[in-house]
């Protein structure tokens, strides 16, 4: 029979071989005396290594830890609190930036109309326009919105009338007008129960969560509810 | 921090309000701060034996363990807010340890003669009836930790925890992030050297091999 190679042996040393390996290797030494001299010695060596682990601790250099972690532990705190002090500054002076910001967002958004929710104003407007290309002025009404833009949100959102287009320079009012009663678009009570109806913008409270990299810094933006007075107003001028 | 730095006005003091129960158990505030600064403490209570003894094996200036084990602990500290409490802290704190080592050791010269250099201080007084068995184990441990510092860095940390550690094989490829079977093939190694290391030590020192 062949030796086993020494990795073999250093490994069955440490009862790391597998069990059938194991039973090879062990016949082998009973009849093999060079290997079983290296085997014991191995044996006894990694027996040494493992009284390592009986060796008693020095107490004194377990309260040496213990107190210079209760140190770097009590640094680190300061540091973070520091920090968090240091982004309360910041977030104070940020949300002030934010609340400035997302006024004139508001403005922007309002005068843009369909800009901040392009998902939901899209759909509605797709299902409305098979209705509208049979009408002769469909061709001029890329170039009618911008005149109008602040009607689209509120024109998209309801749901495609039946009621035929009026011949009217604005083809995209008609097809969208709602079933019940009342055409005309510029009626300022159905304007009203239509905007708190629609889906568009923050009409609600809304508090953004910016997560830092630091997981003790997160920042909330908190977007003040669009006031229905405002819209009632933006929908009367247009 | 306190929300009254940024409830300015009363909408948004509601809206702070709505917003928290979407928050989930992020350790944001100083509460969540103090709960895992108490676990943090039973943590290094119930481990600090462990780290400290490993660190000890792991380095080859052994005066460096009580600077690796803080900073081992400290990095485990800042890792805390990450870690899946489902899952036992050991592993990880044996890798963190592992990897401040390997940085330490890294940064530090290797000593010239490793066992020569060894601190008496380091050995426990002999105890027990018989001094002189007491003395020939305290010499056969200042040999074994003598031939660990010879070894290569990986091989060291897989011998160190899998013999001195008692880690299984799996458990230490685990833990530095390797396969069993280079887990294997290190410790074979390492084993290798380290007899041969010991039986050259003990011929040297006067002929008291113990193989026949």
């Amino acid at each position: 029979m062949s030796h086993p190679n020494e990795n073999d042996l250093a490994l069955w040393a440490g009862g790391d071989l597998p069990a059938g390996e194991t039973a090879r290797v062990e016949e082998h030494l009973a009849a093999c005396p060079d290997c079983r001299a290296l085997a014991e010695g191995l044996r006894a060596s990694r027996a040494a290594v493992e009284a390592l682990a009986a060796e008693p601790l020095d107490e004194t250099a377990l309260a040496r830890v213990r107190h210079g972690l209760r140190r770097r532990l009590a640094e680190e705190e300061a540091r973070r609190a520091r920090r968090r002090r240091s982004a309360a500054v910041y977030l104070v002076g940020a949300l002030a930036a934010a609340l400035a910001a997302g006024a004139v967002g508001l403005g922007i958004w309002y005068v843009a109309g369909s800009a901040p929710e392009p998902e939901r104003i899209a759909r509605p407007e797709r299902t409305a326009l098979p209705e509208a290309t049979s009408g002769r002025e469909r061709p001029s009404t890329p170039r009618a919105p911008e005149a109008d833009p602040v009607r689209e949100p509120r024109i998209a959102s309801r749901p495609p009338g039946t009621a035929p287009p009026p011949p009217e320079p604005r083809p995209q009012a008609a097809p969208v007008a709602p079933a019940p009663p009342s055409v005309p678009p510029p009626d300022p009570p159905e304007q009203r129960a239509e905007l708190a109806q629609a889906p568009v913008g923050p009409t609600e409270s809304m508090v953004i969560k910016v997560v830092s990299d630091d997981p003790n810094v997160v920042y909330y933006w908190l977007v003040e509810p669009v006031s229905s007075k405002e819209t009632e107003d933006e929908a009367v001028t247009s | 921090m306190n929300r009254g730095d940024w409830t300015t006005t009363s909408g948004g003091a509601a809206m702070v309000a709505m917003a928290r129960p979407s928050r989930p158990a992020a350790p944001t505030t100083p509460r969540a701060l103090d709960g895992d600064a108490g676990a943090f403490e039973e943590i290094v209570r119930r481990h600090e034996r462990r780290v400290l003894a490993l660190a000890r094996r792991l380095l080859t200036q052994p005066q460096d363990a009580e600077d690796a084990a803080q900073e081992a602990f400290l990095r485990l500290y800042r890792a805390l807010a990450r870690l899946d409490p489902g899952r036992p802290v050991l592993p990880y704190l044996y890798r963190i340890t592992v990897n401040v080592c390997r940085d330490l050791g890294r940064r530090r010269p290797k000593p010239a003669l490793p066992l020569d250099e060894m601190d008496a201080a380091d050995e426990p007084a002999a105890r027990g009836a018989d001094p002189a068995e007491a003395s020939r184990l305290a010499e056969e441990r200042r040999i074994a930790a003598a031939a660990l510092r010879a070894l290569p860095e990986k091989q060291r940390a897989a011998l160190v925890l899998r013999d001195v550690q008692g880690l299984s094989t799996r458990e230490v490829a685990e833990v530095l992030g390797t396969s069993e079977v280079t887990v294997r093939t290190q410790i074979s190694r390492a084993r290798l050297k380290v007899n041969e290391f010991r039986e050259r030590v003990l011929s040297s020192h006067g002929g008291r091999k113990e193989t026949p």
